[in-house]
């Protein structure tokens, strides 16, 4: 009976493995077959028999998108806009969700409501009047109106997100501070912000993942080479008749790359933080 | 300390800022009017003109921008003091990026109009009519009327061809040689050859038929080419019933009867049939002059590999689909130095340039005829091409009729679902629902 149960045990455990296996290599396959494409010669990658390993492994792909006109300065913008947009959605983000947090005011609920529904509509939809609305304050084309623009989509997103942790964090923790001297400030600085950090690092990798790999607004709010952004110059090369595989997928494997030195950077803090958002607030 | 009151006065106030400047008055032609009519032009220097046109395009590739930026410094070298800034918008999101540009301002001084889409951008009143400065132009000699046809709306002329696709077949010629065949002149012809070449233990097979999006195109010239119209002069539904059956069944038979077509088909759409032809697993291929370069790559300019034809005739007629692109004027600041611009894509040496870069087809006659077109022998299927073609029947609706109604039901047929009759009806069904409303 004893040994029966054992056995059932590892049938389940060699199942879950299975299925973990199984999840995982769906998750990372396309990433390896974009990485090792990458690194194909053009004449290996479009062949009657699929060639999984690169037989010559070469740069060349890496080396002829980065000695494209404009490709330098069109990752310099991404990361100049992603950087922007998290700044002022975290400043924007961390106020007003403070403010829906501590404060109880009228139709408080049907702010946040109205937050969750500006996510709701189709982002082509929110194009028009933030077009009209950088043309007319002589922002279109600049890296600032296109930060604006992204601001003004992932801010209801990052208020939400940071609204769940700040709700988890007592507010007799920052009386205590103030008692001890503390202006409001001063405790936003000194207590919340602190014991928030892990929510701030997971809204500010959210908020970088989506500014970057962002690509309608990009296109439609930039017209200039030297404005445009990284995931616009990916899409150019896309043509009608002719599809450059090597040029693109090293083209996604240098994109991913800033993200994942990103969430190095902010990973400890991260998953605490993705864990405490996902069962509070 | 922020108090409540303070909190919701700096909402509103950031709220009635975007509000206010969602509505701000744009000045929007009305549908079907254009804002002005370019001016007239009037003789002037290359030296003398000056200034900025911006220009959009849709080139992407690696060669259509090298073609580009050596039609651009010919420009820059006949008109020294004039500046092209060209943008270049993904194929796919251009109608939207132009549309944004007629509603909310910010549109180009000239563009590039591909034919299907020129209807919709005169109608939102995004092109300038052409008609005077094109019937004064010493290139209009060279461009005989039907090439203006499709760039043509109520009489006024919205855009200047600027080169051609002309649809025509690749075949391996290798293989025909192997296989003692030459290269096919008539559907019987064909449907023999793509049998013959077929060896499924090779993993051969005769044509690469493009059974996913496109494929429509393709179908709808081999319906013709059995006799049956799509629509008449006056735009109304005319295909016939019987001719469209015939026709669908021969090509579908191709794949369901003869089996020489990769058992893909129906996933398969450009790229696939594309890859397919160029690693060696389908014998002959259809698509259009613009795929020239690719293939040239691929299998070697001067490999022997493989030539162009084209496309065979049908038993009723010769069908050949020949399609331009246009440039055209949306926002002229700089009306004189706009129009030499677009003159400038018209001249011969311009489209040799461009058709040596892209193997893009060029739309002047006199081009047709240069001795560097002429004794090229991949271009002499083009030339013979354009003695028979010409665009494909289009009315309001036909793109749409074509994705939505004609591919889906040759998927049918081909996956063994439907009869090619039952198909027919519903595509004429469908034609009538598309063309009456």
């Amino acid at each position: 009976m004893i040994r029966s149960r054992h056995q059932t045990q590892r049938l389940y455990d060699v199942l879950a493995y299975g299925v973990l296996l199984g999840a995982f290599t769906f998750a990372v396959f396309p990433i390896l077959w974009t990485a090792l494409t990458s690194l194909k010669a053009n004449a290996d990658i479009v062949t009657a028999d699929i060639q999984y390993l690169p037989l010559r492994p070469t740069f060349q792909n890496y080396a002829t998108l980065w000695a494209q006109a404009g490709f330098p300065t069109m990752f310099l913008n991404s990361a100049i806009v992603t950087a922007l947009t998290v700044l002022v959605c975290l400043a924007v983000g961390i106020s007003g969700a403070y403010s829906l947090s501590r404060y109880r005011f009228r139709a408080r609920a049907q702010l946040l409501l109205f937050y969750l529904v500006i996510r709701m509509f189709p982002a082509v939809l929110l194009l028009l009047p933030i077009f009209i609305a950088l043309r007319v304050l002589g922002l279109y084309d600049t890296h600032i109106g296109l930060t604006l623009a992204y601001t003004a989509f992932l801010t209801p997103v990052s208020i939400w997100i940071l609204k769940g942790f700040f709700d988890t964090i007592p507010p007799e923790l920052e009386d205590a501070a103030r008692i001890d001297g503390c202006t409001r400030a001063g405790a936003i600085l000194r207590v919340v912000l602190p014991l928030a950090r892990p929510g701030v690092a997971a809204t500010a990798v959210l908020i970088a993942i989506s500014a970057w790999n962002e690509f309608l607004f990009a296109l439609m709010l930039t017209t200039s080479q030297g404005i445009r952004t990284w995931p616009v110059g990916l899409q150019l090369m896309v043509g009608e008749y002719q599809l450059p595989w090597g040029l693109l997928t090293a083209g996604g494997v240098i994109s991913i790359a800033p993200i994942l030195l990103f969430f190095a950077l902010v990973q400890r803090a991260l998953v605490r933080g993705l864990t405490l958002g996902a069962v509070k607030g | 300390m922020m108090r409540r009151r303070d909190f919701l006065k700096s909402s509103a106030i950031a709220g009635s800022g975007l509000l206010l400047a969602a509505c701000a008055p744009q000045a929007v032609a009305p549908p079907g009017v254009s804002q002005s009519s370019a001016p007239t032009p009037a003789a002037v220097k290359p030296a003398a003109l000056t200034g900025t046109v911006s220009y959009w395009h849709t080139f992407t590739s690696q060669s259509e921008m090298d073609g580009l930026a050596k039609v651009t410094k010919a420009f820059k070298d006949k008109y020294p003091n004039v500046t092209v800034n060209s943008e270049n918008v993904p194929n796919s999101d251009f109608m939207a990026k132009f549309t944004l540009a007629v509603q909310g301002g910010g549109k180009p001084e000239t563009t590039m109009i591909s034919s299907v889409r020129l209807p919709d951008m005169a109608a939102m009143g995004g092109l300038i009519d052409l008609t005077s400065r094109v019937a004064t132009w010493d290139q209009r000699q060279y461009l005989p009327d039907e090439r203006f046809k499709d760039a043509t709306i109520n009489g006024k002329i919205y855009g200047v061809p600027s080169f051609a696709f002309v649809n025509w077949m690749y075949y391996r010629a290798d293989w025909f040689k192997e296989a003692g065949l030459t290269p096919p002149k008539t559907f019987d012809e064909f449907q023999n050859a793509a049998i013959k070449l077929t060896d499924p233990s090779k993993n051969r097979f005769g044509f690469g038929m493009r059974g996913a999006g496109g494929g429509e195109g393709a179908l709808i010239e081999v319906i013709r080419s059995f006799g049956s119209p799509i629509v008449d002069e006056k735009g109304q539904p005319a295909m016939d019933r019987q001719k469209a059956t015939d026709a669908l069944r021969w090509f579908s038979e191709l794949f369901t009867k003869h089996k020489a077509v990769p058992p893909s088909v129906t996933n398969d759409s450009f790229q696939q049939i594309m890859t397919g032809f160029t690693t060696g697993q389908t014998a002959m291929l259809w698509h259009h002059t613009g795929s020239l370069i690719d293939v040239s790559t691929a299998l070697g300019a001067d490999s022997g590999k493989f030539g162009t034809l084209p496309r065979p005739a049908g038993p009723a007629a010769h069908i050949g689909d020949v399609s331009y692109s246009y440039n055209g004027m949306s926002d002229p600041k700089n009306a004189d130095a706009d129009w030499a611009w677009l003159d400038h894509w018209a001249q011969p040496d311009t489209q040799i340039t461009f058709l040596e870069s892209t193997g893009y087809f060029p739309s002047s006659t006199k081009v047709v005829e240069d001795a560097r077109v002429q004794k090229n022998p991949y271009y002499a299927a083009a030339i013979e091409t354009l003695k028979f073609g010409g665009p494909a029947p289009a009315f309001a609706g036909s793109s749409n009729w074509g994705l939505t109604v004609v591919l889906p039901n040759f998927q049918r047929v081909l996956l063994g679902e439907i009869k090619p009759e039952e198909a027919i009806e519903n595509m004429m069904k469908g034609l009538d629902k598309a063309v009456k409303g």
